[in-house]
């Protein structure tokens, strides 16, 4: 068993949903898409099958705690779904974890923005954007964002128009009426 | 015949300058795995606490308060980085993006060794988000041997490699763990960093005995060690959470450790349910008359 396919492997296992309903449902194709001997895929199906799903499961918990703590509007807007709708997130998109758990959570609040599957009224929309840009700003070197948002307290129609701007290397804001 | 001696005769060559290496660096003693909750209270409890280990990866691009922090950190206490993503046992080779950052991290602290995982967090672009093991064979030790020399190319102070907790069992393994754990410090000169709760938790998860665990391990190499309380989750697995304090059996097999490694530190880890840290100064205490008993610090 070769170490680089190995690797390959375990790391799709670990990680993507897809990956892991294949190697369960269809080992041959698994070892097909893999560069695995079927032999070699049975014997790690022997004795990693069931800890494969454990660890996968425990990755994801894992992944999912970091990543929303960054997040705690989108935390706000789902509520109890949120954990489902994160889960639908890691299968649909099939991104892996990065090494900045923010950045992970950002990508999440994109996916909510123009994921059809999770309806959101307008307003929750607008508190992800005002995330997202906050989010962006924060762990970018961008030099200024503008957004005209909505934000809670406000009447429904009227809008904020938001600016974030870098002066010396210090991130500021500014919050209009 | 003639050929296999002469092999023998330079691994006990490396092994002998390996403990060379190893019975130069310094006795640092007791610390902690810094974590931001305890930045304050560290200065007010000083005396109890001989060095901190940090986290590398949280100070590779680091905020301003982090950069004040580590300033701060630097000028009171001996500083030992540790990192969690450098992915030395990657077969496709290291991020050099990550390395560069270590390096420079390192050159700041100037530290007397520095550590890592002996793991893969990463394979084929995917980042794993946690560490994993490798297999036991000849190919994972010449993957790490590889990484590594890359390292120290980098890097010159002393790498010391950590042993996971793991629940996986490769198939394929051409050796038990003690004797991979030989020929990787042989091949690549590292130390040891043996985190004692991994060996419980392992030991409990896989049904081994640490002791003969121990028996294999080249304990000549171990540097430095890790130790917390262990936990059991809902679904009886021992898991790594560092969230607990030490039990009596985590006690007995790290003053077991004590009497049989020539360790010169030993780090308390704790990252979940972080209490304030005179509840932590008890378990460093202990760890430092286990230390003392066995004639490893003062």
């Amino acid at each position: 068993m070769g170490l680089t396919e190995i690797q390959t492997a375990l790391a799709r296992l670990y990680t993507d949903t897809e990956a892991r309903s294949e190697f369960f449902a269809d080992r041959s194709a698994f070892a097909v898409r893999f560069g695995l001997s079927q032999e070699e895929t049975e014997a790690l199906a022997d004795s990693a099958g069931v800890e494969i799903e454990r660890f996968a499961g425990s990755l994801l918990r894992k992944r999912f705690n970091e990543a929303t703590r960054s997040v705690p509007l989108a935390r706000r807007v789902l509520g109890q779904k949120l954990f489902g709708v994160f889960e639908r997130y890691t299968a649909e998109t099939g991104a892996a974890a990065t090494r900045n758990p923010a950045l992970d959570g950002l990508s999440f609040n994109r996916w909510l923005l123009t994921n059809s599957l999770v309806p959101l009224t307008a307003a929750n929309k607008d508190l992800l954007r005002y995330e997202v840009a906050w989010l962006t700003m924060q762990h970018s070197s961008r030099r200024f964002l503008i957004r005209l948002l909505h934000l809670p307290g406000c009447s429904p129609f009227h809008r904020s128009l938001l600016i974030w701007f870098r002066w010396r290397n210090h991130l500021h804001h500014w919050h209009g009426p | 015949m003639a050929a296999d001696a002469a092999v023998v005769g330079a691994d006990a060559e490396v092994v002998a300058e390996e403990i060379k290496m190893i019975e130069a660096l310094p006795v640092l003693g007791v610390g902690l795995g810094f974590r931001a909750p305890h930045f304050s209270e560290l200065f007010l409890y000083r005396r109890e606490i001989d060095f901190l280990e940090i986290t590398a990866d949280h100070f590779f691009d680091a905020t301003l308060e982090r950069r004040v922090q580590f300033d701060l950190l630097a000028e009171h206490f001996t500083l030992i980085p540790h990192g969690l993503n450098l992915s030395l046992g990657t077969a496709e080779g290291m991020d050099s993006e990550y390395l560069a950052k270590f390096a420079s991290l390192v050159e700041k602290i100037d530290p007397p060794w520095w550590s890592e995982h002996l793991a893969f967090t990463r394979a084929d672009g995917v980042e794993i988000g946690h560490l994993t093991p490798l297999p036991f064979t000849r190919e994972a030790v010449e993957a790490v041997r590889q990484n590594v020399s890359k390292a120290q190319e980098r890097i010159a102070k002393p790498l010391i490699l950590e042993n996971i907790a793991y629940t996986i069992r490769l198939p394929g393994a051409e050796m038990s763990e003690g004797e991979f754990l030989h020929r990787v410090t042989q091949e690549t000169g590292c130390g040891l960093l043996l985190d004692v709760t991994n060996l419980f938790i392992n030991s409990r998860n896989l049904g081994f005995d640490p002791r003969r665990w121990l028996d294999e391990a080249p304990l000549d190499c171990v540097v430095q060690l890790h130790y917390v309380g262990a936990e059991k989750s809902s679904d009886e697995v021992w898991i790594d959470s560092h969230a607990e304090s030490v039990d009596s059996a985590i006690w007995e097999l790290l003053d077991e450790v004590l009497a049989r490694t020539p360790a010169k530190g030993a780090i308390l880890e704790r990252d979940e349910h972080i209490p304030p840290l005179p509840e932590l100064l008890p378990e460093l205490r202990m760890a430092r008359e286990l230390g003392r008993k066995r004639e490893r610090w003062v």
